[in-house]
């Protein structure tokens, strides 16, 4: 019961995300880049970790991450989704622009530089995700 | 040294990372910027002609699709992992054999 209640739980909250996040670049004309999509993606998991936090907490090493983990994602959630909704759809709005048909070179050339930053964020983001479960 | 401190450091050392990944990869000599969602539309068979929406933006019509795949993906990464994550888990019930039971 246990099991099936955390599926259901990580199946909707995913879906719920993916949903919003898919109306509100609908509603102002973002593409779908990569890089927003996957950080609402680990948005979506701390809400999974965190509402089924009795079994994701026995999957890390560290005590203190073990001890504090519903506090510590709570934490990683709200720099996601700020993350997210102050960087990432900036970013990703000014990535569409520059990639618009009969952009120049130069508008052309800063779409690599800001994709990068892009991952660089993402990067930053993920990092305290791998090192809580990873830590010993 | 403190997990939270090496947490953050991390995090500015993985950021730092990145270009230099990038560049050592190749990545950045690839016209098209290297986004999940192209290696996604390169695996999908759609078009990836970009088209100009009403506010004048670029959408590619392969998203939709690849939108489609990433949510698939998602959902079966996080169904599963609280189970794997159970499973595994030596103190979980699941992972009680009958003979820890007997014993």
């Amino acid at each position: 019961m246990e099991t099936t209640i955390l599926i259901g739980v990580s199946l909707a909250i995913p879906a719920f995300a993916f949903w919003i996040n898919w109306v509100v670049r609908l509603n102002m004309g973002y593409a779908l880049s990569a890089a927003a999509d996957f950080i609402l993606a680990v948005a979506t998991f701390d809400l999974g970790a965190i509402a089924g936090h009795h079994v994701f907490e026995k999957a890390m090493n560290a005590t203190v991450f073990q001890r504090d983990f519903v506090e510590l994602f709570i934490c990683l959630l709200i720099i996601s989704l700020v993350a997210w909704w102050a960087c990432f759809l900036r970013l990703e709005d000014k990535i569409t622009r520059l990639r618009r048909p009969g952009a120049s070179a130069s508008e052309q050339g800063k779409v690599k530089p800001l994709t990068v930053l892009s991952w660089m964020l993402v990067a930053a983001v993920m990092f305290p995700h791998a090192f809580a479960f990873l830590y010993k | 040294m403190a997990p939270f401190v090496l947490m953050a450091l991390g995090s500015v050392a993985a950021a730092l990372a990145i270009p230099l990944l990038a560049y050592v990869s190749g990545a950045l000599r690839i016209t098209e910027p290297f986004e999940i969602s192209s290696l996604w539309g390169s695996l999908l068979p759609t078009k990836t002609e970009p088209r100009d929406t009403a506010q004048g933006a670029v959408f590619y019509t392969s998203d939709r699709r690849t939108f489609a795949a990433s949510v698939a993906v998602a959902v079966v990464i996080y169904s599963s992992s609280p189970t794997i994550i159970d499973y595994l888990s030596p103190t979980s019930p699941s992972s009680v054999t009958p003979y820890d039971l007997h014993a």
